[in-house]
């Protein structure tokens, strides 16, 4: 072998010293989930009701609403949420009402039953702690309280609020392509 | 002349230790019980904080205890108690607050006894006497609210937490006035400090001041007072404490050394429940407000005693929480009996119970904020609008 290309064969191992030689504290990465973060595939959850999730699609707006049967604002969050379906699921925005932090299957969907019409937004069950959305989205987006919405648009965590801040003049900034969480609570200081 | 100095040094070293001891007031407990009763009592309190078992013997009903306490104490006695209690088993046995003279007469065993002491005690069954009845609204309460749960009556919930939340605004009412009632009694004081544990702040040394002398000046209350005076050497406004302890890679930091940044210094343990709750919030702050003058430092503190991992344990936790900023650890510096380190009784951080504590610092080393919440989901907002 000619001597440059040895010479050239060290470099890696040069440079490897050199790094070393600065003995770093290697950080590990984590993949938390915040607002920014590119969100691409939704985890496996069992659906109750409406058409199934698996990628976020480009072009859609998707409002994720975590739920559950015992949490007593995010039933009272319904009636609202329902009546934002109704004038927005045409414009591009799908609704998800993700049950999370229970075990019962059946009990959720007796409640879904019982609400009829009241709860007409597709519906999944995430089931209990250590389940694919509990691991991929709960704990990477360090949900401890209920309820919680999430928003993606474009591939992207654009929001992370409360129920509450959802109002059709937010939801129409989306759908135009304006929305930005600052633009977001000027609207609310309006209200 | 060597005697002479000898004897004088022995006089110095006896005033100081008198000095520096904690005051002792001596006890004696007079128990009559029916003739009929034999065996053992068996007296738990707690002397200078610490947890104590006395026991004396039984003799046709008679038995006696006599012993030293530093404050007044909850107490519990028990006849001839099994080796170990079972909690929610019923034995003869019953509270009461101990010192100085308490009689206890009984026509049957200690159940049913008459206590009677000092004016603690009266203190001690008012207290008893105020929750009762707002414990059993409680029960009664949760118990329809279950039912309401189970059967899926969420107005009916709804309405016994409104229920449940009036109730806790009128026990802190029935709470307050009976301090306010009881500005002389250990007892009233011992209940206001349990209401303020862990974040003791400048603005209590109001209420404190209102008790009486001899309860500010009681082992409890010169603890508070500690406790309030280091709170105000730690006011927004008040320069922070250096000090200079190693990183994760063995290198000398000081907080001075981040003059002219902004500083979120933060101390924390790693062993609790919302560790991970934690360090996912440390580390969105660190995410959301990247880019401005703000540095994050952490100063570690392998604060539960018991635990004695490798002196490298905690560069583990740094970097599999990928805490990558600055995190420097305090050696030693809190054990059993509270703060140790310089740094520790600087900042007030004796022991778990007060830790994580947040500060904000400004560019200028004086403080910005204090008790920053990691549960807070708005952290990121609050410290930028904070920013100098």
């Amino acid at each position: 072998m000619q001597i440059r290309t040895k010479l050239i064969m060290l470099l890696p191992a040069l440079i490897f010293i050199g790094m070393g030689a600065q003995a770093q504290t290697a950080y590990n990465k984590i993949d938390d989930i915040d607002i920014g973060s590119k969100m691409v595939n939704y985890p496996k959850v069992q659906w109750l009701k409406g058409t199934p999730l698996t990628t976020f699609e480009k072009d859609k707006i998707y409002i994720i609403e975590l739920w559950a049967t015992w949490c007593v604002p995010c039933t009272e969050a319904m009636p609202h949420l329902n009546r934002l379906y109704q004038k927005f699921k045409d414009k591009g925005i799908v609704f998800i009402g993700q049950n999370v932090m229970e075990n019962d299957l059946a009990k959720v969907e007796k409640f879904v039953e019982q609400k009829g019409d009241g709860l007409s937004y597709p519906i999944a069950f995430a089931g209990p702690k250590g389940s694919d959305f509990d691991k991929k989205w709960l704990e990477a987006a360090g949900v401890t309280a209920i309820p919680q919405t999430f928003v993606v648009q474009n591939n992207v965590l654009i929001w992370q609020t409360h129920p509450s801040n959802l109002n059709e003049q937010v939801l129409q900034l989306m759908v135009e392509g304006k929305f930005t969480v600052a633009a977001a609570r000027a609207l609310d200081k309006i209200r | 002349m060597l005697k002479y100095i000898k004897n004088t040094i022995f006089l110095i070293i006896m005033v100081l230790m008198g000095f520096f001891a904690s005051a002792q007031h001596p006890f004696l407990v007079h128990g009559r019980l029916s003739i009929d009763k034999q065996g053992i009592v068996v007296m738990h309190y707690y002397k200078h904080g610490q947890f104590t078992r006395d026991t004396a013997r039984v003799d046709n009903g008679k038995f006696e205890f006599r012993g030293e306490l530093g404050d007044p104490s909850q107490a519990d006695i028990c006849l001839n108690p099994p080796p170990t209690r079972i909690l929610g088993e019923k034995y003869d046995s019953q509270p009461f607050y101990l010192e100085g003279k308490v009689s206890i007469e009984s026509k049957d065993g200690i159940e049913t006894a008459s206590i009677k002491g000092t004016q603690s005690q009266t203190d001690y069954l008012s207290v008893e006497a105020l929750y009762r009845p707002l414990e059993k609204t409680k029960d009664s309460l949760e118990k329809v609210g279950k039912a309401y749960k189970t059967a899926a009556n969420d107005a009916g919930v709804a309405e016994i937490i409104r229920e449940l939340d009036a109730l806790a605004l009128k026990v802190k009412g029935s709470e307050e006035h009976f301090f306010k009632t009881h500005l002389k009694s250990y007892v009233a004081f011992k209940l206001w400090n349990k209401k303020h544990m862990g974040i003791i702040d400048a603005d209590l040394e109001v209420e404190f001041r209102q008790f009486d002398t001899k309860v500010q000046q009681s082992e409890l209350g010169k603890k508070i007072e500690s406790k309030i005076m280091i709170a105000k050497k730690l006011a927004v406004g008040n320069t922070a404490p250096d000090f200079t302890l190693r990183d994760t890679l063995g290198n000398e930091v000081s907080l001075s050394s981040f003059k002219g940044k902004n500083v979120l210094l933060y101390f924390w343990f790693s062993d609790f429940i919302y560790f991970k709750s934690f360090a996912f919030s440390m580390r969105r702050v660190a995410r959301r407000l990247q880019g401005k003058n703000l540095v994050m430092l952490g100063v570690y503190y392998n604060a539960i005693p018991t635990n004695s991992p490798s002196p490298d344990k905690w560069k583990s936790v740094v970097s599999e929480n990928a805490m990558s900023w600055p995190n420097v650890y305090d050696v030693g510096g809190i054990d059993r009996n509270g703060a140790v380190s310089t740094t520790a009784k600087a900042y007030g951080n004796e022991s778990s119970s007060v830790l994580p504590m947040i500060y904000l610092v400004g560019p200028d080393g004086k403080f910005l904020a204090r008790h920053l919440r990691f549960n807070d989901a708005e952290l990121s907002s609050t410290i930028e609008n904070l920013l100098k």
